[in-house]
């Protein structure tokens, strides 16, 4: 009696939560002129507990995305423009001399300044622009949802969420982010130039009068609920086998490693990326109102979840091989059946 | 658990989909192509390799192992969700509540997912239709289909191996050729009809006749369903015989009176008794071998003389001439007895040859002539004493009879002598009527081996009097050649087979010549049969006959002489030892139509024609007149007798 009582409340929550999503995606789209991948992929890494790095030329929307995504989900949103002189004080805070008031007064004493870092939804904008001293002060930050300073541990909000744009093009005066920093990254998501309807739509809703906003739709407790929800999402095991195989078939030493993996990558994906794919995936078919992922969610994450875990060898990097490409052969390789 | 069942039932509709596909695609793919090659091979195998013709069954191998193939492939019902799903764009749902199972692990949210998810994928499913994702096609023409269909004209088109290259072995039949022959040739078993119904009458009663004819019945019955082939039936059929035969010898051994004398005295006895009507009952009963019913009818019918005058009379008359006849019977017994005189001569040939001392050498022959004789008189005493018994019966019977036509009627007397009668008359029926049945189940016996045999024999019989014929033939064509020489009569020029026998002279003397004349032609017939015979007959005898006219060759000629006075002529002085045998003729009307067919029905219809039959039977005499010193006489009379019966 009380699993049909469950079953009946699962239901409902299923279908509360895929409404909220849907919301959510509606109301970002207000603002954003297509781009639904990327929304999804942002929502994704929202509801994952996980964070984002989006890379796209300057223009495309990535600044003003997560914003509206901060906006439609009531959270409270920093960003931190990413330069080389930035210092890692500058992003999680420093203590400062002050003069102390009360009992004290008069008496100066070092009182820590929190630093953009503390806020829900944080906008590491150009991220490769910063120094790797400056970078890794974000891993702790993005790793363990915690920031030490001034020998003090300090929590970070929950949900915390850093979404990090990066310059593909720009490489002059940059840092690329090191591997383990990139593995903390949930999704890397790539922003493509938008179509030519799109393009003619966001003329046309960015140079008239109006401005668009985004309303709050959901609040962070509903996010906190809807990512339980969703990490109770059953998987079959031919999905999770899939997964596996993927993950070890990008490895150059994988009996089912294709040819590109082989030749062109030095190191396959780790067991995050198996994670995030298996939780992209489960997101992915909540959002399209489904209560399992299916192989094809599995494939449709897989390359935002991989493409920043595969390295290539010096050989891939001068032959300019695309790591989606040896994704894509390794997706269309690897066997669905048990 | 119901809607369970409506993914189940979607899963097992598309895998049986998928197994016709299966099938076609197997059978189109490669089971023809393959029957085709192998039909090829079979074909070129029995060309140029004397292969048998089963082994084009070879061909027929690859289409079983196709269809096999097709229902023991294993079909995993996960892929076949995986299909369905991809195909109508389910993303894996129906595949995903076929999968998904409660672990104890997962929490109790996960748990009512995995329920949803299940009762989704059933709810699908009941909308899904399987037939597009499993489509059955046959598979498209390829270029590799044509080989198996040109290999088999190719292999059409092989010659058979050169003659030249083929050894030439003789045929040989089988040891058991004809026991196998024997075996498949049907029996017919219309023609077996009258004689189920004279074993039918047999059956009925607790004796070895009996017995025998409801083996036999059932010997016919299993030959009629196929259950025995003709070989065992024949020897079943043997082993039958021979159990009568020792059942016949044990009644001989017990036998008192010889049924023969009996069986002639009852006869006599019935046929005085219909005479009278008021007799006719127990005559009628007597003649069908029912003595006990004859012996009612007469106790009845002496009942009625009481109350009847006429009946009296009647009565008294029938036994009158019962009496009458049966001392008749006793009076041409008594004057004529075979086996006292056959016992006469046996004891004075063993006295004789007790008598005669044998060589030391031939003492064991001696011997054993002389048990051979001794054994034969036994048994003639025997017989004697048989006859002697059966004719007291008779005496006895007959004397009752008379008694009792003397008697009053209605006195005790008569009453006495008429119970005697009926009782003597009874118990010489079983006798006889014991006799007859055994002689009955012999000639059912023989009758249904003879039937049995028959349909085996078809074939051989005309082969062997063809066989014969040649010889005879031959045999003739010698003796024609020398009395063309010696006699009147030249051999004929012209072709064919010899038809006609031609006598030169009827009378006395020796043979005279045999001609051989042409059946077709007639070539040269003029010249020997015109007036020249003709003048010559009679020399004799007088009126010897107009002579042969043969006529045009077409006919041999139909002016066969009148004949002597004395056909047989002058009796010759060949010691020839003569035995007169008394023939009882059967009364009556002769053979009825009826008779006439069931005899024809047992042993068939005459399939050759008259001539041939003839020819065939007079070649036989002829050769016997060859080959054995005849009287002349008796020779004439039998080259005059095939005259008579001669076609024309």
């Amino acid at each position: 009696m009380s699993t049909a009582i469950t079953t009946a409340q699962t239901h409902q929550e299923l279908e509360a939560m895929h409404a909220d999503l849907a919301a959510l995606t509606a109301e970002i789209g207000r603002v954003i002129v297509g781009q639904q991948r990327v929304i999804r992929s942002a929502i994704t890494c929202l509801l994952a507990g996980g964070h984002g790095l989006i890379e796209g030329v300057p223009g495309l929307g990535k600044t003003l995305l997560i914003r509206t995504l901060a906006q439609a989900v009531h959270l409270e949103f920093s960003r931190i423009q990413f330069t080389p002189d930035l210092m890692p004080a500058d992003i999680v805070g420093t203590s400062v001399l002050l003069q102390a008031e009360g009992d004290l007064a008069g008496k100066p004493v070092l009182q820590y300044q929190p630093g953009p870092i503390f806020a829900n939804i944080v906008l590491a904008d150009e991220i490769n622009r910063a120094t790797p001293k400056t970078q890794s002060a974000l891993l702790e930050a993005m790793a363990e949802g915690t920031v030490t300073a001034g020998g003090e541990t300090r929590k970070l909000p929950d949900p915390f969420l850093v979404l990090a744009t990066q310059n593909p093009l720009e490489m002059e005066g940059t840092y690329p982010l090191p591997e383990a920093q990139l593995d903390r990254f949930l999704f890397k998501v790539r922003v493509d130039f938008p179509g030519e309807d799109e393009l003619m739509h966001i003329l046309d809703r960015t140079t008239g009068s109006g401005n668009a906003h985004a309303r709050p739709v959901v609040d962070a407790r509903r996010i906190g609920e809807m990512r339980e929800l969703v990490r109770s999402i059953p998987v079959t095991d031919s999905v999770t086998r899939y997964v596996v195989r993927v993950v070890r078939a990008t490895h150059p030493d994988d009996p089912r490693a294709t040819d590109l993996v082989k030749r062109y990558v030095r190191f396959g994906a780790s067991p995050r990326g198996a994670q995030a794919m298996l939780l992209g995936a489960r997101i992915r078919a909540t959002m399209d109102d489904r209560l399992t992922p299916s192989v094809e969610d599995v494939r449709a994450v897989a390359g935002e979840a991989l493409r920043h875990r595969v390295i290539l060898n010096f050989e891939g990097e001068a032959e300019g091989i695309s790591i989606d490409a040896c994704i894509g052969q390794v997706l269309a390789k690897v066997p669905t059946e048990k | 658990m119901g809607e369970q069942r409506i993914l189940d039932r979607l899963l097992a509709a598309a895998i049986a989909r998928l197994r016709i596909a299966d099938a076609a695609y197997a059978l189109g793919r490669v089971a023809l192509p393959a029957a085709g090659l192998l039909a090829a091979l079979a074909i070129v195998g029995m060309r140029r390799f004397e292969w048998p013709a089963a082994a084009l069954w070879l061909c027929v191998a690859p289409l079983p192992l196709a269809l096999g193939w097709a229902l023991l492939h294993r079909h995993d019902r996960r892929s076949v969700a995986r299909r369905l799903d991809a195909f109508h764009h389910l993303n894996d749902q129906l595949g995903a509540a076929l999968e998904l199972t409660i672990r104890d692990r997962d929490a109790p949210r996960t748990r009512a997912i995995v329920e949803l998810a299940r009762a989704r994928g059933e709810a699908l499913a009941a909308t899904v239709d399987p037939r597009p994702a499993t489509p059955i096609r046959l598979p498209r023409p390829q270029w590799q289909d044509a080989i198996g269909p040109a290999a088999l004209l190719v292999a059409l088109l092989v010659p058979p191996a050169q003659a030249g290259a083929m050894v030439a072995v003789p045929f040989v039949f089988p040891e058991d050729f004809e026991a196998r022959a024997l075996a498949r040739a049907k029996v017919d078993m219309a023609a077996a009809a009258p004689l189920r119904q004279s074993l039918r009458e047999l059956v009925g009663t607790e004796d070895r006749p009996a017995h025998t004819a409801q083996q036999i019945l059932e010997i016919l019955d299993a030959l009629e369903r196929g259950e025995l082939d003709r070989a065992v039936a024949l020897e079943r059929l043997e082993q039958l015989e021979q159990e009568l035969a020792d059942a016949e010898a044990d009644f001989q051994q017990d036998l008192q009176e010889d049924p023969g004398i009996l069986s002639e005295a009852l006869e006599e006895l019935a046929g005085a008794l219909e005479e009278q009507e008021i007799t006719q009952p127990a005559g009628e009963a007597l003649d069908q071998g029912d003595g006990e019913r004859a012996e009612e009818a007469l106790a009845e019918a002496e009942q009625a003389a009481e109350a009847d005058a006429d009946a009296e009379a009647q009565m008294s008359r029938a036994l009158s001439e019962a009496e009458r006849r049966l001392g008749a019977q006793q009076q041409d017994r008594s004057a004529n007895s075979e086996s006292a005189k056959k016992l006469d001569e046996a004891e004075r040939r063993l006295r004789r040859e007790e008598q005669t001392k044998p060589k030391p050498e031939d003492a064991a022959e001696h011997e054993r002539r002389l048990k051979q004789q001794r054994e034969q008189v036994e048994q003639l005493r025997r017989q004697h004493e048989r006859e002697l018994a059966a004719q007291k019966k008779v005496e006895e019977l007959r004397r009752n009879a008379a008694d009792a036509a003397k008697s009053k009627a209605g006195s005790a007397e008569r009453k006495r002598k008429l119970e005697k009668l009926g009782r003597g008359m009874s118990q010489a029926s079983r006798t006889a009527g014991g006799s007859r049945r055994l002689q009955g189940a012999r000639d059912a016996l023989e009758e249904a081996k003879s039937l049995v045999r028959r349909a085996g024999q078809q074939g051989s019989g005309a082969d062997k009097r063809r066989q014969q014929f040649r010889k005879f033939e031959k045999a003739a064509k010698g003796k024609g050649d020398k009395g063309g020489q010696d006699g009147k009569g030249k051999d004929g020029k012209g072709k064919g087979r010899s038809t006609l026998m031609v006598e030169g002279e009827v009378g006395d003397g020796e043979p005279n010549a045999m001609v051989e004349m042409d059946g077709q032609s007639g070539d040269g017939q003029g010249q020997d049969g015109d007036g020249q015979d003709g003048d010559g007959q009679g020399q004799d005898g007088d009126k010897a006959g107009d002579g042969q006219t043969p006529g045009d060759g077409q006919r041999p000629g139909d002016g066969i002489g009148t004949g002597s006075q004395d056909p047989l002529g002058e009796p010759s002085a060949m010691d020839v030892k003569t035995k007169s045998v008394r023939v009882k003729a059967k009364g009556g009307r002769g053979v009825s139509k009826a008779e006439i067919m069931r005899d024809a029905s047992q042993r068939g219809f005459a399939t050759e024609a008259y001539r041939e039959t003839f020819r065939d039977y007079r070649d036989h005499a002829q050769s016997a007149l060859d080959s054995d010193a005849f009287p002349a006489a008796q020779r004439r009379l039998v080259k005059r007798y095939y005259q008579l019966i001669q076609g024309r």
